[in-house]
């Protein structure tokens, strides 16, 4: 129904704290969503903390041990360098974590701040930020992102602003979806004829109700994000060498495909295993956090 | 509400009044027609101006690509000749305009690298990419469908699994799976070619490559508004007149499901434009993708900004098929007006319609 | 058939066994084409379909810039003045014979008298004295061919077939340099048409000739008809040859493995190692000539003007093992600057020993102290090592032995700082001098390449900021003996001058030699008579396609 869009969220701030925090109780999760909040756990621990999870030096090149299928010394097995492909997997966790929750970040932001702007905004700001974002869509993202690595250079960092401004204006439409239902919802009609400001209308009730639709969304784009970075890297525009990155560590291994498949399994395990898992938990908060 | 995730709301704001007018009137389709052409227009222009600013900040002189690359041994009378000839002594404005000029006369201009017309390179190319985006778009929309069909109607288990492959054709990259694909089909089975040879079963591969990831996309959406849509009055009511799951489901299901799939699929052509430069160089296909990537590199300009202009118009062409799409299949969407600033009060004569 | 016969041995060739046996039997008996033996009967007939892993050209006339794709291609369609035999030493071709003065400033030219270009423009002295203006007019924008020809000042056309070359100065390496593609003959009213034109279509004396290009996807050639080999009788067996752009690897193999494509290129190791002798698929192993893949140290910017960091940089270099990992055993290392190929090479492995102890000691000695996280630093700056690679030109194994030599510097002190770059951003960074280390092979027929990589005057860099002698090398010894060895036409003390030439090169420390520019394609075994250029390309014009 018309859930997400008139929240019914209580016009008293205390009542609605208190409601939120009851949402993350872990019994509220469901199964499938307890079991994604391992799993991002996981990552997030083996991006803060690589050495925990996953044994060696991600860089130590060994030429003698070079494509050695898994085994017990190398669980995930060796590159063509001879580096140990479960410490590549695991220090990339950190680079392909950050790339993809920062691009979604940068994208996300700016959908927000464009989406709220043409739903709040009248006819006119409406048409400018509908044109504007369309342009934006209408460039493709490997053009943009091709042109600021040619100006730029490559590395992380222009890859995350072209993967992030290239998904900005699918954010940006749906967030003003949002924000315009949220306008025209009932709770934002007795705050106008209670006389309440428009600025605490718009943070109060407009904001909170597009945002965790965006969240859910945005879950499914940190995974969409790695898989564009590792696009780019493919390319040859990525995060230089030798850093590990599933992308990169991903499209490496496309050229020992048949001789030594580990090489891009486990990265590819890894880049689907977390998308999901991120996927999934954002819809189980949703889902817990959404009342209906 | 997950239907919400996906683009404007079914739920709509209400409707004013027509201010003059029936609903249905031509004038109103003119109307519309002349809007989106306006604004098509000013999406074109603004594209280009960032062309032309972007490829001014890529570092590298212009006249040495049209020499043939940095590597060239090119005379300083040679560069200069050609900086006169290309008009790029000219003040940046001049350019500019002469830029402008040009595309409005509909002239792209010479390739730098190729020496031939833009235009004549992007008739030979851009067809390949159509298609492969348009078939990539229906082969999505199928695998969608039938993913909604498997994780509505068929139980918990096909729910889980289909679910769970959903997920992951949204997130697989579509250089690994055009790989892995030639390596199972053309070289291990031998049904289909590896590369591109210009025969049908030549394109079979670089579609699913291509539609995959967006039917990953499409399925979650489709999933959703099926899901809603069961839980409605109407749908209970037609089971109640007898009417068949396949054809509840076809019939009016589908039907509801799919609004928040047509602007996605919009969203999804992009996708699917730059999904096409990985997976024409992939695949060997001619097409504007993987000339994109090779114009880039070679700083050839108005081969890149052929390529942008042309993206953006097939861009603006789509919005314009999926507005009138969404029209025609969900007709309370005939007369939207956006709603006023908050903070005034409207007081509305018509109720509000149900947001369902 | 100008070249191929007395070429077909200039390049370390794995032929098959009915490919080899032709060769033998047409050198001896200097009878026409590959007669096979076991493969079986020559068939007429057919296309062979050629993917190519590299760049595609952007102007079909070799004349104009001028790199390995286009001599890949023109190779087929174009015919040069000499070849080159299997010492080096140039043969007739469409020269039939010359003379040099006395002072070496003249030579003289005979050509052949019964040659066609394929639009019918008869092949005479005009038409020599045509391409050669072409060549060095600056509006062609001609890079490797114009080089080559530097020391021509004029060029009259004395009789019908014959040809007096004017030069600035004695040129031993001109008859060499005329057996490359990217000095071949073109009809001269061919030349005349608009540069686009003559890029789209150029006309060669060939066995085939360009018919379509489709931008982005394919070139076709069709069989010239008019075709006249220097000695044999037979046009080419195929009816033409698609050449396709194929950029990915592993769909260019597969294609290949399917029986899509006939002949491929740029050949990854692992794809090399599953080719054998007899097998389905087949290996033409033609490394090529000129300079070897090294890495180059430049010399006259940052950390490596120092020659003692230089030496500890090649001491602290592990090459081997990555090596023989990396390639699988196809490539084998060198210690010359030269390629494997060329006969007046001198390598001296020695002088690279992996040492880390060496490496480190010399460091020491240059006052660059191991700082607190492992990279040396010398009054407050750090050991750092800019490395460019382009993505264009260095294959993912070449990529990998690089990642490797990084991590060996860093055990040593240095921090080796990869940049991939394209190749246009490659360029950019060379000509700004915004790099220590760089690998940036170079193809040219015969020793000459030595004085446009190693000659000081090859620092000086062109208007468009490129220069050669990446290593700026800057030794008035070796400029002297690399000019002397241009002049003289003895070819013992050529070979001398040339060896000792190199012993100090090597010994500057300015080059790593790692291995000869790879030059693999694979072919399905059922094409025959593949022979090789001047410049190790494949050349087609005897192949045929058994059925």
């Amino acid at each position: 129904m018309s859930g997400v869009l008139d929240p019914g969220l209580p016009a008293g701030a205390s009542e609605g704290r208190a409601r939120r925090s009851e949402r993350f109780r872990g019994g509220t999760l469901g199964p499938a969503g307890s079991v994604a909040a391992v799993v991002v756990a996981v990552a997030v621990l083996a991006a803060v903390w690589p050495a925990l999870l996953g044994g060696g030096d991600p860089l130590a090149v060994h030429p003698a041990d070079a494509l050695t299928p898994p085994g017990p010394a190398h669980p995930f097995g060796t590159d063509e360098s001879g580096r140990d492909v479960l410490a590549r997997v695991v220090a990339g966790t950190r680079a392909s974590l950050v790339v993809g929750v920062a691009a979604t970040l940068v994208g996300g932001l700016t959908g927000i701040l464009l989406g709220t702007l043409a739903g709040l905004g009248g006819r006119i700001v409406d048409a400018v930020v509908g044109r504007v974002t369309e342009v934006a869509f209408a460039l493709p993202l490997l053009l943009v992102a091709l042109v600021v690595i040619a100006v730029t250079g490559p590395g992380p960092v222009p890859a995350t602003l072209a993967v992030g401004f290239a998904t900005a204006p699918g954010y940006a439409r749906i967030v003003r979806g949002l924000v315009r239902s949220a306008r025209s919802s009932q709770v934002v009609e007795t705050a106008v004829l209670q006389g309440r400001s428009p600025g605490r209308i718009v943070f109060r009730h407009v904001l909170p109700a597009a945002l965790w639709p965006v969240v859910a969304v945005a879950t499914l784009g940190v995974g969409q994000a790695v898989v564009w970075a590792s696009a780019l890297s493919y390319l040859g525009v990525g995060t230089p060498p030798p850093a590990p990155e599933w992308g990169a560590m991903l499209a490496d291994g496309r050229t020992y495909l048949l001789t030594a498949p580990w090489m891009s399994t486990f990265p590819g395990l890894a880049i689907v295993v977390l998308a999901t898992a991120v996927t999934v938990l954002g819809r189980a908060v949703r889902r817990t956090g959404a009342v209906r | 509400m997950d239907r919400a995730l996906t683009g404007e709301p079914a739920g709509r704001p209400a409707p004013r009044p027509p201010r003059t007018g029936t609903r249905r009137g031509w004038s109103a389709w003119v109307l519309w027609g002349l809007r989106r052409a306006a604004g098509g227009i000013g999406v074109l222009w603004a594209v280009a101006t960032i062309v032309f600013v972007a490829i001014r900040l890529i570092p590298g002189d212009p006249a040495l690509a049209i020499l043939g690359g940095p590597g060239s041994q090119a005379s300083a009378e040679a560069v200069e000749a050609v900086r006169r000839e290309y008009g790029l002594d000219r003040p940046v404005l001049v350019q500019y305009a002469v830029f402008l000029g040009r595309l409005a006369t509909g002239h792209l201009g010479d390739s730098y690298a190729f020496r031939t017309p833009v235009s004549e390179l992007l008739a030979q190319q851009v067809p390949v990419t159509l298609t492969l985006a348009v078939a990539g778009l229906v082969v999505a929309w199928v695998l969608a469908i039938g993913a909604a069909w498997w994780s509505t109607q068929r139980g918990r288990i096909a729910a889980a699994l289909t679910g769970a492959i959903t997920v992951t054709a949204s997130v697989v990259p579509h250089f690994w799976l055009g790989s892995v694909l030639i390596v199972v089909f053309a070289s291990a089975l031998g049904w289909v070619p590896a590369v591109s040879d210009g025969s049908l079963r030549g394109w079979v591969l670089p579609v699913l490559t291509v539609a995959v990831p967006v039917a990953g996309y499409l399925a979650e959406t489709v999933r959703d508004g099926v899901v809603d849509a069961q839980r409605s009055a109407f749908a209970l009511a037609a089971r109640g007149r007898g009417e068949t799951r396949v054809g509840l489901f076809g019939r009016h299901l589908l039907r509801h499901a799919a609004l928040p799939g047509i602007a996605l699929s919009a969203w999804a052509f992009g996708s699917l434009v730059s999904g096409a430069v990985v997976v024409e160089s992939v695949f060997a296909l001619p097409g504007i993708g993987r000339a994109l990537v090779t114009a880039v590199t070679q700083r050839d300009m108005p081969l890149v900004a052929g390529i942008a202009l042309v993206s953006a118009a097939a861009y603006v062409v789509v919005l314009a098929v999926a507005d009138l799409v969404e029209r025609a299949v969900d007709p309370r969407t005939r007369d939207r007006r956006p709603a006023g600033r908050v903070g005034r009060v409207r007081v509305r004569t018509q109720g509000r319609v149900d947001a369902r | 058939m100008i070249l191929d016969r007395v070429q077909k041995t200039r390049a370390r060739a794995l032929l098959t066994a009915a490919g080899a046996t032709a060769v033998l039997l047409a050198l001896t008996a200097c009878t026409g084409g590959g007669t096979a033996t076991d493969a079986g009967t020559p068939v007429s007939g057919g296309t062979l379909t050629y993917a190519s892993g590299d760049a595609e050209p952007t102007c079909l006339d070799p004349h104009v810039g001028g790199n390995y794709p286009q001599a890949l291609l023109s190779t087929q369609y174009i015919e040069m003045l000499t070849g080159l035999d299997r010492a080096g030493k140039p043969t007739p071709a469409l020269a039939t014979g010359w003379t040099t003065s006395d002072d070496g400033k003249t030579l003289t030219l005979d050509l052949r008298t019964d040659v066609s270009f394929s639009d019918g423009t008869p092949f005479d002295a005009a038409a020599v004295v045509a391409n050669i203006e072409h060549v060095q007019d600056p509006t062609t924008a001609s890079s490797t061919g114009y080089l080559a020809l530097q020391s021509i000042t004029k060029a009259t056309a004395t009789d019908d077939h014959t040809v007096t070359l004017t030069l600035s100065r004695p040129d031993s390496a001109l008859l060499e340099s005329f057996s490359q593609p990217w000095v071949g003959m073109e009809s001269p009213k061919a030349l005349q048409r608009p540069q686009a034109t003559n890029c789209a279509s150029p006309v060669g004396t060939g066995p085939f000739s360009v018919t379509e290009w489709q931008r982005g996807d394919r070139i076709t050639l069709t069989k010239n008809d008019g075709y006249t080999p220097l000695t044999g009788s037979t046009a080419p067996r195929l009816d033409g040859i698609t050449w396709r752009f194929l950029p990915d690897s592993t769909s260019r193999y597969a294609a290949l493995q399917a029986g899509q494509v006939d002949v491929i290129d740029n050949a990854q190791p692992d794809q090399l190692k599953s080719a054998s002798t007899k097998g389905a698929i087949r290996d033409l192993d033609a490394p090529r000539p000129g300079a070897s893949n090294r890495l180059e140290l430049n010399s006259g910017h940052g950390v490596f003007r120092d020659e003692a960091v230089r030496k500890a940089f090649i001491a602290g270099a592990e090459i081997d093992p990555g090596l023989q990992s990396l390639f699988l055993g196809t490539a084998k290392r060198s210690y010359s600057v030269l390629s494997s190929v060329e006969p007046d090479g001198y390598s001296d492995p020695a002088l690279f020993e992996y040492s880390p102890k060496t490496a480190g000691r010399l460091l020491d000695e240059a006052g660059w102290k191991v700082g607190s996280d492992g990279v040396r630093e010398k009054d407050g700056k750090r050991l750092t090592v800019t490395f460019p690679v382009s993505t264009n030109q260095s294959v993912p194994a070449e990529r990998s032995l690089f990642q490797q030599v990084q991590a060996s510097e860093k055990a040593v002190g240095f921090d080796v700082r990869l940049e991939e770059l394209d190749l246009s951003s490659w360029y950019a960074a060379l000509a700004a001098n915004e790099y220590d280390v760089v690998s940036a092979p170079y193809t040219k027929v015969g020793p000459d390449v030595l004085r446009i990589l190693y000659d000081s005057a090859s620092i000086e860099p062109a208007p468009s900021g490129y220069f050669a002698n990446l290593a700026q090398l800057d030794d008035p010894t070796v400029d002297d003996l690399l000019e002397r060895a241009a002049r003289t036409s003895d070819a013992d003390e050529r070979g001398d001058l040339y060896r000792q030439a190199q012993q100090r090169i090597l010994a500057s420390g300015t080059v790593l030699p790692l291995y000869d520019q790879q030059n693999h394609f694979l072919y399905r075994s059922a094409v025959h008579g593949i022979e090789t250029t001047s410049v190790s390309t494949p050349w087609f014009g005897t192949a045929w396609i058994a059925r």
